[in-house]
């Protein structure tokens, strides 16, 4: 759970979380809060990995791939901190992944099933997203950009490492890599809720600079071609 | 270029080596970064004690308004000088976020056989 400055959300969220009874260790990376973040994930009793400073969404989300990859765990599952996601919809995608139903599971808004209340140029990002992994790699993505994902071990071991993980935004551009790689994808049905407290990290002209910055990062992806791996090459 | 233009120019010229210099003793900028403004500096140098020198060459490569060699050349280097910093600070930043990701993740690790330990 990459968390930056949510103090009024996380206590709340990792209550959620741990009323689950999950057989699953839960890790929060505090990605250089300035407020009581840290302070309220540990009194929870999970597991804290803390960054001295910010270093966004998506680094914050490697280094808990790379605690993960030390830790050999068989599966990661990323999780908003924000409150936004339903814990209800972690049991699904446990379950999918101990059952090994595909290398990446992701949670989805817009399958038949799933809930959530997008505004306009969200949902114009998410549709082109879509279309563009539909050319590209063929397979239908409903919902490309979900935080809300879980990775089978040979998946995010990979993207644990150095230079192979998106500045920024890792989203529709990882699923592209790993769906030209020949890992498998599946959409479950999630509820998401709109956040209560705190800054959405899309909020500004953030969402044009995301829009950009990943058709330019699903263009590198394409024109670089990388050959599938072997999952045992991957690890 | 009358007389007072060159002066002013050579003396621009001659005070960048100056700094550079001087960065480069109190160890703010590299040796490898300086090279870059120190041969800067040295065609500023150049072209103030021998302004004909732009107008030889845009004749050479058929320049009619010998000035606009000088803007177009300094318009290039500055745009490359932009693409090599923006290479470093790419590379810098990968390297940062790395670190910084292994101290945490090690932070985390120690605290755990602390825990296992007690």
């Amino acid at each position: 759970m990459p968390a930056y400055n949510e103090a009024e959300n996380i206590g709340r969220v990792l209550d959620d979380v741990l009323s689950l009874r999950l057989s699953a260790d839960i890790a929060v990376v505090n990605d250089g809060s300035e407020d009581a973040t840290e302070a309220i994930a540990k009194s929870r009793g999970v597991k804290v990995i803390t960054l001295p400073f910010n270093l966004g969404y998506g680094a914050a989300l490697q280094t808990g791939f790379k605690y993960a990859a030390v830790r050999g765990y068989e599966y990661v599952v990323q999780f908003d901190s924000d409150g936004q996601h339903d814990v209800a919809d972690l049991v699904k995608i446990i379950s999918s992944l101990e059952n090994g139903e595909a290398d990446l599971i992701i949670g989805s808004r817009f399958v038949e099933g799933g809930s959530f209340k997008a505004g306009v140029f969200k949902r114009i990002v998410i549709k082109l997203m879509s279309a563009l992994i539909k050319i590209i790699t063929g397979a239908v993505i409903t919902d490309p950009t979900s935080g809300f994902k879980g990775y089978q071990k040979q998946i995010y071991v990979y993207y644990s490492k150095y230079n192979n993980f998106p500045d920024d935004y890792p989203d529709a551009d990882i699923l592209v890599k790993m769906l030209k790689m020949g890992y498998k994808a599946k959409e479950l049905p999630i509820s998401v809720r709109q956040r209560e407290h705190g800054k959405s990290m899309h909020s500004g002209l953030k969402p044009v600079v995301y829009l950009i910055q990943m058709l330019l990062s699903i263009l590198i992806i394409t024109i670089r071609n990388e050959k599938p791996k072997s999952k045992g090459e991957q690890e | 270029m009358n007389i007072s233009i060159r002066i002013v120019v050579f003396l621009f010229g001659v005070l960048f080596i100056i700094g550079t210099i001087r960065l480069l003793l109190v160890k703010k900028i590299g040796e490898r970064y300086s090279v870059f403004w120190l041969v800067g500096c040295f065609v500023i140098l150049v072209l103030s004690v021998v302004p004909s020198l732009v107008d030889r060459i845009a004749a050479l490569i058929r320049i009619s308004y010998p000035p606009t060699l000088i803007l177009l050349l300094a318009t290039l280097l500055l745009f490359w000088l932009c693409l090599y910093n923006s290479i470093h600070i790419t590379l810098l930043k990968r390297r940062i976020t790395e670190l910084t990701q292994r101290k945490a993740v090690e932070d985390a690790l120690s605290e755990d056989e602390k825990q296992v330990s007690r």
